[in-house]
């Protein structure tokens, strides 16, 4: 997995590439706990999935952790370019629903700066 | 051993058996192995990757339920590969569980927790998924294409 994050305005991105496994799951947690710190009580988060073909239950544990945590500070996360097997898996996990999908990053940027 | 299994020759039968310590970093060298000899058995890229997937998830299993990250102790992976399938078993050197125990990750608050989800990913890539009785080994069959 490589993992970059970077603001576009107030919203963070996360940029992550390659499939998401195994030591990879905690990596992203402790990412996703930085993030939520920085971000402050209204953190907007964006992860874009561009690159990564799958993932495995602890990276959907670092998500779930992400999302529980930044609901708790009343912030958002959303995700992009969800490959179809990543999809497939949100699904059959009941989580589709938790996050907020969006078509690109201007539309995401938007809607989660509002 | 499956009856499935029991029906070919011994000459028809491979093994492959991986000894490694209890240690995540090992985890990744262990799906390439398995992916080579996936992609040998003509499994299509989106079958390697989830049964992948599902080897991770067994492998995690292992190391952090079973052996709770005690780098004495091993967890044993066997490829077991006969005309008709892919089998791999994991085994841990823990004290086993029972997996009807498991909380089923739908239930509740269960939806929001960030772990239990590795049994359910299990069953919906592979074409079986078992433990023996103590829950020390996990078995996960997948039919090889066109078997």
């Amino acid at each position: 997995m490589e993992l970059t994050f970077r603001k576009n305005g107030v919203v963070i991105i996360f940029n992550l590439k390659g499939n998401i496994i195994g030591p990879d799951g905690l990596k992203l947690r402790e990412a996703f706990q930085k993030a939520i710190e920085l971000g402050g009580d209204t953190v907007r988060i964006l992860v874009n999935l561009e690159g990564t073909g799958m993932m495995d239950s602890s990276a959907l544990g670092a998500l779930v952790n992400a999302y529980t945590h930044i609901q708790q500070k009343k912030g958002r996360i959303g995700i992009m370019n969800a490959s179809a097997n990543i999809e497939k898996l949100l699904s059959l996990a009941k989580l589709a629903q938790l996050f907020e999908q969006f078509p690109d990053e201007e539309a995401a940027v938007e809607s989660l700066s509002s | 051993m499956s009856a499935q299994a029991d029906a070919h020759s011994p000459e028809d039968v491979r093994e492959l058996i991986l000894v490694m310590p209890s240690d995540i970093d090992y985890v990744p060298v262990l799906e390439a192995v398995t992916g080579k000899v996936a992609r040998d058995l003509h499994f299509d890229e989106d079958s390697v990757e989830l049964i992948g997937v599902a080897l991770i998830e067994g492998a995690m299993n292992a190391i952090k339920h079973g052996n709770k990250y005690d780098l004495t102790k091993r967890v044993y992976v066997t490829l077991r590969i006969d005309p008709a399938q892919l089998m791999i078993k994991i085994k841990d050197e823990g004290e086993g569980f029972d997996p009807g125990a498991v909380p089923n990750p739908f239930e509740g608050d269960n939806l929001f927790r960030d772990s239990g989800r590795g049994i359910l990913m299990m069953n919906a890539y592979m074409d079986e998924v078992s433990h023996n009785d103590d829950g020390t080994e996990l078995t996960i069959r997948k039919t090889r294409p066109g078997a």
